[in-house]
C-alpha cells in the first residue's frame, strides 16, 4: 500500500489499467494465433507425385537414347547419353528424398500449441521487448528493437512484424524487417542492414531455428532469433560490406564515397573518385594514373592500347605524336641523316676539276686514265 | 526428472528431456554445450532470466537461444529441380526395337 496519497493511487490505477488491457490484447492475439494454426493445412502430396511423374519420363527417355546409342556404336554419343542419364536419375533422388519429408511432416501428428503457450509466448514478449505491437486488424505482431549498430554504423531501430494473413500458397507465415529510421548503405536504398534487403532477411544459421520456432509456437523465440540475427555481423555474407556502407574507398586518395559517384580503372578495375579518376585523352575510357602512360612529346595521359614506342629511341608516344612509327626527334633526325647523305651524294655528282694545258697533253700519253671520280694525275 | 529443453541453435531442438534431480542451469548448459560458453547464449527458465546455480524443477522450461546467429546470402535452390520443357520426342529418341 503506497502512503503517498492520491497521486500514488492514481498512478497505480493507470498502470493496472494498462496490465489489464495488455492481457486483453495478449488474450485476443492468443486466440487469433490459435484460429491460424487451426487453419493452417497440410501441403498436398500430389503435386509432388506428378513431379516424380515428370522425371520418370525423362529417365525412360534417356534410356531409349542411349540404346540407340550403343546399337549405332556411337562412343561419343554414348557416353553423353550416360551422363544425361545419371543427372536424370540424380534429380529424381534429390526430388524423392524432398517427397519423403514432405509425407513424413504430413504423416506426424499436427501439433497445434495451446491457447495457455501462446498466451505465455506473447506474455514474454512483452517482457523481453519494451516496445511491442499487437495489431488483430492486420493480423500482426510487431516487435520494435533498439538501435542497432554493428562496426560503429548505427543502423537504427527495427521493426520485425510478423503477419499471418495475406500469405503465398503453402505459406503459414510472413515477417518483414522494417527499419524506423533508415541508415540504408550508400549504394543500394533497398540494403537497410548487411543481411536485409527489400524487408526481407537472410536467415543464414538461424534458418531453421526460426523455421522451427514458428512451427511450434514459440512467438517468443521467433522474434528473439531475428533480433539476434539482426544484431550480428557476418562480414563474409552480407549484401553491402559495413566497411563500404558509406561508400567505398578510393584507390588512389582513399576518401569514401558512394559508389555511384565511384568508377572503376578500365584496366586495374581499382575503385577511383570522381578526383582521382582519369581518362585516356584517345578513348576516354577511366583509368587510374598507374594504368596510364604519358605521351613523350605531348605529355598526355593516354592509356596502354592508345600509345606506342618509338622504333628508334623506345619512349611512349601517341598516335598523334608518332609518325612512320618515329617520334618527331628521331624522325627529324633521321631526315637530317637523308639530306646529309644526299648532298654528299650530290657533290660527287659536281663538274670535273680544271687541269692545265701541258698537264692535259701528258694525258693523252698513255696517260691514267681516272678510274674514280675526283681523281687526277699526279705528276711523279 | 523430466524438463522441457529447447535450444535455438542450429537445427534447433525442443523436446521433453530426462535428467539427474538437483542439475543446475549451469550442468545442464556444460552437458548441451560443451564447446559453448554461457555468456554467448540468452538462458531463459520459464521464460524468465536465471542465475547458473539456479537447481531446476520437474517440468520446468529452458530455452537456449544464441546471442551470435550469422545471416547470410543463399542462393535460391528452390527451382534446382525445375527447368525449361523436356525436349520433345523426335526421331533420335524414338525406338524402334521391339518391345523386350
Amino acid at each position: 500500500m503506497h502512503s503517498g496519497g492520491p497521486f500514488f493511487l492514481e498512478r497505480e490505477n493507470e498502470q493496472m489499467k494498462k496490465r489489464n488491457f495488455d492481457r486483453r490484447c495478449i488474450v485476443r492475439t492468443a486466440n487469433a494465433l490459435l484460429e491460424h494454426y487451426r487453419q493452417i493445412r497440410k501441403p498436398p502430396i500430389d503435386l509432388c507425385r506428378r513431379h516424380l511423374e515428370s522425371h520418370w519420363q525423362e529417365i525412360e527417355r534417356q534410356e531409349r537414347r542411349l540404346q540407340k546409342a550403343k546399337q549405332k556404336s556411337l562412343t561419343s554419343a554414348n557416353r553423353t547419353c550416360q551422363k544425361q542419364l545419371h543427372r536424370a536419375l540424380q534429380r529424381l533422388i534429390h526430388d524423392e528424398n524432398i517427397l519423403v519429408t514432405q509425407i513424413e511432416s504430413a504423416l506426424e501428428p499436427r501439433q497445434t500449441p495451446s491457447l495457455r503457450t501462446l498466451y505465455d509466448e506473447l506474455h514474454t514478449l512483452t517482457e523481453e521487448f519494451e516496445h511491442y505491437e499487437f495489431d488483430l486488424w492486420t493480423k500482426t505482431i510487431s516487435v520494435f528493437t533498439d538501435e542497432i549498430i554493428l562496426e560503429d554504423v548505427n543502423l537504427g531501430t527495427f521493426e520485425i512484424r510478423l503477419a499471418w494473413t495475406k500469405l503465398r500458397e503453402g505459406q503459414d507465415f510472413d515477417y518483414e524487417v522494417i527499419a524506423q529510421s533508415p541508415n540504408p548503405a550508400a549504394n543500394s536504398e533497398e540494403t537497410i542492414h548487411p543481411h536485409v534487403e527489400s524487408r526481407s532477411l537472410c536467415e543464414g544459421d538461424g534458418s531453421q531455428a526460426i523455421a522451427s520456432a514458428l512451427k511450434q509456437g514459440r512467438v517468443c523465440d521467433f522474434f528473439l532469433i531475428i533480433h539476434q540475427i539482426l544484431k550480428t555481423y557476418n562480414s563474409g555474407s552480407a549484401y553491402v560490406q559495413i566497411e563500404n556502407w558509406s561508400g567505398v574507398p578510393c584507390m588512389e586518395c582513399g576518401d569514401i564515397n558512394p559508389q555511384q559517384d565511384c568508377c572503376d580503372c578500365n584496366q586495374c578495375e581499382g575503385t577511383l573518385c570522381d578526383t582521382c579518376v582519369g581518362y585516356c585523352e584517345d578513348c576516354q575510357m577511366p583509368r587510374c594514373m598507374e594504368c596510364m602512360t604519358r605521351c613523350f612529346e605531348c605529355e598526355s595521359h593516354f592509356c596502354g592500347s592508345c600509345v606506342e614506342c618509338c622504333e628508334e629511341c623506345d619512349e611512349s608516344f601517341c598516335h598523334t605524336c608518332l609518325n612512320e612509327d618515329l617520334c618527331p626527334t628521331c624522325l627529324e633526325e633521321k631526315a637530317n641523316e637523308e639530306e646529309n647523305e644526299e648532298e654528299t651524294i650530290n657533290l660527287s655528282k659536281s663538274e670535273p676539276i680544271q687541269v692545265p694545258a701541258d698537264q692535259s697533253r701528258q694525258e693523252t700519253d698513255p696517260a691514267i686514265h681516272t678510274v674514280c671520280v675526283g681523281e687526277t694525275v699526279v705528276a711523279s | 526428472m523430466k524438463i522441457m529443453y529447447i535450444n535455438n541453435d542450429g537445427a534447433g531442438f525442443a523436446d521433453h528431456i530426462e535428467i539427474e534431480s538437483g542439475t543446475t542451469v549451469a550442468q545442464l548448459f556444460t552437458t548441451k554445450l560443451p564447446h559453448g560458453r554461457p555468456g554467448d547464449y540468452l538462458i531463459r527458465v520459464n521464460r524468465q532470466s536465471t542465475t547458473s546455480e539456479y537447481t531446476l524443477q520437474e517440468g520446468d522450461r529452458v530455452s537456449i537461444t544464441p546471442t551470435k546467429i550469422e545471416g547470410a546470402i543463399f542462393l535460391d535452390r528452390t527451382n534446382q529441380t525445375t527447368g525449361g520443357v523436356w525436349e520433345p520426342e523426335n526421331d533420335s529418341t524414338h525406338t524402334t526395337l521391339p518391345a523386350s
